[in-house]
């Protein structure tokens, strides 16, 4: 099955951010950011643009398809 | 008093809001309950007068949505804040909360079919009951959904 994966942790992690700074920045709830991260909740179009504009980067670089595992 | 972050603001407001809508919901689905005669035989309650008991019930449930109008007008004060309280993820618990809402209706109106045609029950017993559902399964899923985000 493919799913949508992100590289949200890492990105946010290399740009010094913690989830509730990002959060902050896109003006969500530390928890939504959390969700995102965890792959638990999957982000509108809206929302993966201002995620990718607050950490500098192509939406594409922060969600891709993969394979589902475990 | 130093001016709180953003998030601190969501944090405490988010965690008020779980508050006031687990109070609302205990104290509607009480209020509705002890109009049922069955439940002023409960030891507890044997002692107080059905009027006392819906007095009761309803004036406590009245002092919640005096809390829920207030916590509103506070939320609406703040427009970022009110963006960020009712962000993506709250607005798909909230649809996904009145879908169970829905279902549970819809199974809650099932079962009532079933029912009287084997017994004879009470119309405005069955009324209240599924208003009961149709009520607190959608607040009870959402403080649910809203507490475990990694569900």
């Amino acid at each position: 099955v493919i799913v949508l994966k992100n590289r949200l942790k890492e990105l946010r992690a290399a740009h010094g951010l913690t989830q509730a700074d990002l959060a902050d920045k896109v003006l969500v709830s530390r928890k939504t950011i959390n969700t995102v991260e965890n792959g638990v909740f999957v982000p509108s179009t809206t929302l993966a643009l201002k995620l990718a504009t607050a950490l500098g980067c192509a939406v594409e670089d922060l969600f891709y398809l993969g394979a589902e595992t475990g | 008093v130093p001016e709180l972050s953003l998030n601190a603001k969501v944090v405490r407001m988010e965690r008020e809001r779980w508050r006031l809508l687990a109070a609302y919901t205990l104290t509607w689905f009480a209020w509705q309950a002890v109009q049922f005669e069955p439940v002023h035989a409960l030891p507890v309650l044997r002692d107080f007068s059905p009027r006392t008991l819906n007095l009761g019930s309803l004036a406590v449930w009245c002092a919640t949505v005096v809390w829920l109008f207030s916590f509103m007008v506070r939320v609406r004060r703040d427009k970022t804040l009110r963006g960020v309280l009712n962000d993506e993820l709250n607005r798909a618990n909230r649809q996904r909360a009145f879908m169970y809402g829905y279902w549970a209706v819809v199974i809650g109106l099932g079962v009532s079919i079933d029912v009287t045609v084997l017994w004879h029950v009470d119309a405005f017993a069955l009324v209240r009951t599924l208003l009961m559902i149709a009520v607190s399964v959608p607040l009870a899923t959402y403080l649910w959904f809203d507490r475990s985000p990694g569900r």
